[in-house]
């Protein structure tokens, strides 16, 4: 065998063994980017977590520093969604801001865990026109 | 005249010199006339000095605070510490990119100013792509992004510069991702010369090695201290988010690093020529990629960067020099058949091939993952399926792995062919040292096995390069009877580009010891703490002491709150520690300011959550072992990276042949 096919096929099985490393992780570890209409739809059989994201609902945060619980609403043109997140709230969260939360739907309790929670960061700080 | 027409016609004026210099210097390159390419090199002198002078009007707008200006409108305001109006100049896009045209045409300015020597041929080529660059900046900041717009009504005071933009580290990071940007544009230039004129030998990559390590390491410094940034103002205890802002910056390094492997292994073997080339050119696009991905709005992205048309210029300018980089390849297609032959697959070359091959995937996954979102998305708003920072991990993580591997066993294999026996022989003692690594950690540490096996290979590769180095040194001393200190510094001398290497290698080793402790071994702790109360994190214990609104700063905007706690391990007190949260009026918002308590094992870093007025206050404690490897590596790769590129003294360019010779065998 020639040294251009064994450097081939060595470069195909390197190739072949990356691309599936990749798509196994794309495979598990995704969430749902979903408007709040979407998520109230969910049923209590979630198997991925889902993203929103919504502008916060004025007056509608509360946070309770004894056990660390922070509450508030988002809203984008589909609804509103009541919020818990459990940890320290984040920096900027303040009244029509956007935020981003990550977790899952409770339609039992009819309002969203976050495991996560990101405020949109101005990176350009803009005032709002 | 008012300031700003001054900047503006500045701006105009090196858009016109621009034009010039990319038209004379491609009539004078294409038809062999030296004084119309003599008068482009004139003409990108002056795009240097009037980038120049643009910037400096900007700043004095910012310190002046003319508020009559946009940009200085929204980014500064009178109560602005004054050292912040630098960093305001490159936090909104219109100053981020005026950044970037100034620093491509002092670079450019910098490569002209030099005689030709080598690039004789192939300099005019290079100026064409240089200053066509400098045009599309010219003509995007003069009508799609003016920094220099003026406002409707002049406003009493400014927007000012976000709270959390508002640190040291955010003075530097832009200006140091943007110098690399711009650095990168060179090779790429360079690239594009070579194959235009048919000069594909390794002689390009000689002559703009400087250029291309300054980029490299400039990127690589750039997104460390990025994640520096983050972790000191972000209080999430975190570095590196795989937010696509991030990811933007990462994929031209991955490609980068693939590039200069790709370099080496075209210098000393002449082969893979047009891949080389055009990992050049590709890492040089997706710098303009990563302005494309902030500021089209096609991506979700926790940074919530303004909308702009500007994404269809940048897509436009990527796919002009897409196209003319494939259609000159073709062209080129038989002097691209380098004459370097393969040999077996037990290989040094075959190691390069796979490291090249890892990179890519890797830079290829990150882009996915960052596209994933508008890709899956079904209705154009966005909306669909988002990669995970675990999804990030699960494959970054054995990439890397493997290429840390690959770090190692390099060294050791050998050019065209390696058999076996000599294989075992020089890899033996490196396997012992990671076996006596993993098996303390397995038997006592209650460690996930994946870091057991990460830090076992990390000892492995460390133990090869620290052998690799000392074996030079040993086998001077040995040789010519020079004492520890001669013997190194003859060695390193002698072959800098080696030892700057294995320098940088061993630094990338750090880094990643840095990471895995960090993400492995992390501890957090959420809790609320009255006066006086105290909590055990670690082997820490923190007492809670008191809260002071300590001051009120910036003409009233921010308000200084901050919490005392007393740090204690056992009953010695080690220090007294004060973590921040600050309330800003212009955004109606606080921020804080971490604690941190820094050194080799870990890193303590108390976030300040949150207060109540009966004096309740909630505290977020991370402890983050290694952490501080992370930025120790950084420090070694540059000084690594400047090893690898100083000069020799014996004329520019480094014959390839010096990094080849065997260690201190000559006196």
């Amino acid at each position: 065998m020639s040294s251009k096919m064994k450097f081939l096929i060595g470069g195909v099985v390197v190739v072949a063994v990356i691309g599936a490393l990749i798509a196994t992780s794309f495979g598990g570890s995704t969430s749902d980017y979903l408007t709040i209409a979407q998520v109230k739809a969910l049923g209590p059989e979630q198997t991925r977590e889902s993203r929103v994201a919504g502008e916060i609902v004025p007056d509608s945060v509360n946070w309770s520093t004894r056990d660390l619980h922070l509450t508030f609403q988002i809203k984008d043109q589909s609804g509103t969604l009541p919020i818990s997140y459990r940890g320290p709230k984040p920096d900027m969260l303040v009244d029509a801001v956007e935020a981003v939360v990550i977790g899952t739907y409770d339609p039992a309790a009819q309002q969203f865990n976050a495991e996560e929670l990101l405020m949109k960061c101005p990176s350009k700080y803009e005032e709002k026109n | 005249m008012a300031l700003s027409d001054i900047g503006y016609g500045a701006l105009l004026l090196t858009l016109a010199a621009a034009v010039w210099a990319t038209v004379a210097s491609a009539l004078g390159a294409w038809h062999r006339r030296p004084e119309l390419v003599t008068s482009a090199r004139n003409a990108l002198l002056v795009t240097a000095a009037l980038s120049t002078l643009s910037a400096v009007v900007l700043f004095m707008l910012l310190t002046s605070r003319d508020f009559s200006v946009r940009y200085v409108y929204e980014h500064v305001s009178t109560y602005l510490k004054p050292a912040y109006v630098l960093s305001a100049f490159w936090a909104g896009m219109e100053g981020s990119q005026l950044l970037w045209l100034w620093m491509l045409a002092l670079f450019t300015g910098v490569l002209v100013l030099a005689k030709p020597t080598w690039d004789r041929e192939l300099r005019p080529y290079a100026m064409v792509v240089l200053a066509f660059t400098q045009t599309f900046f010219a003509v995007l900041l003069i009508w799609i992004s003016n920094p220099f717009e003026l406002m409707a009504t002049v406003p009493a005071e400014g927007v000012s510069l976000n709270p959390l933009l508002q640190n040291f580290w955010m003075i530097v990071h832009p200006p140091i991702v943007f110098a690399s940007y711009a650095l990168w544009t060179i090779p790429a230039a360079y690239a594009l010369a070579a194959l235009v004129t048919g000069k594909v030998d390794a002689t390009w990559l000689r002559g703009t090695r400087r250029w291309t390590l300054a980029a490299w390491i400039t990127l690589g410094i750039g997104i460390l201290v990025g994640g520096w940034w983050a972790y000191l103002e972000l209080g999430w205890g975190g570095y590196w988010g795989w937010d696509p802002v991030e990811n933007s910056s990462f994929i031209p390094w991955l490609v980068g690093t693939a590039f200069v492997h790709s370099a080496i292994l075209q210098e000393r073997r002449d082969m893979f020529r047009a891949w080389t080339l055009l990992l050049g050119v590709v890492t040089f696009v997706l710098t303009i990629f990563a302005t494309f991905v902030t500021r089209s709005g096609l991506i979700q992205s926790v940074h919530a960067f303004a909308k702009s048309p500007i994404g269809y210029y940048y897509l436009g300018f990527m796919l002009l020099v897409l196209a003319g980089t494939a259609g000159l390849v073709l062209a080129r297609n038989r002097e691209l058949e380098g004459s370097g032959e393969l040999g077996d697959l037990f290989s040094r070359e075959f190691v390069f091939v796979v490291s090249n091959l890892l990179l890519l995937g890797s830079a290829a996954a990150v882009l996915l993952g960052t596209l994933w979102p508008t890709l899956t998305g079904s209705d154009g708003q966005g909306l669909g399926t988002g990669l995970s920072k675990e999804g990030y991990n699960r494959f970054m993580g054995p990439l890397s792995f493997l290429l840390v591997l690959l770090v190692g066993l390099c060294p050791l294999v050998e050019w065209r062919k390696t058999t076996l026996a000599r294989f075992a022989r020089s890899v033996w003692v490196q396997v012992v040292v990671a076996m006596l690594i993993a098996i303390p950690l397995l038997v006592y540490g209650p460690w996930q096995p994946w870091a057991v096996v990460a830090f076992s290979v990390a000892a492995f590769v460390v133990a090869t390069i620290l052998l690799q180095m000392g074996m030079g040194v040993a086998a001077r001393m040995r040789s010519a009877g020079e004492n520890l200190f001669v013997a190194t510094s003859r060695a390193v001398g002698n072959n800098r580009r080696r030892y700057g290497a294995q320098l940088i290698h061993l630094a990338t080793l750090l880094i990643v010891i840095g990471i895995i402790g960090s993400q492995a071994f992390q501890e957090e702790r959420q809790v609320a703490l009255a006066k006086g109360e105290s909590v055990e994190v670690g082997r820490y214990r923190l007492v809670y002491t008191d809260l002071t609104y300590q001051s009120v700063e910036e003409g009233g905007n921010k308000v200084r709150t901050e919490a005392v706690l007393d740090v204690y391990r056992g009953d010695r007190k080690l220090a007294t520690v004060t973590p921040e949260r600050n309330q800003y009026q212009n955004v109606q918002g606080s921020v804080t300011e971490v604690a941190l308590r820094s050194n080799l094992m870990e890193d303590l870093y108390i976030v300040l959550a949150s207060m109540d007025p009966d004096g309740l206050t909630a505290f977020a404690v991370y402890i983050t072992p290694l952490v501080v490897w992370l930025w120790i590596g950084g420090l070694v790769m540059i000084i690594g990276t400047l090893i690898a590129a100083w000069p020799t003294g014996r004329g520019a360019a480094v014959p390839a042949r010096l990094a080849v010779q065997p260690t201190g065998v000559k006196a």
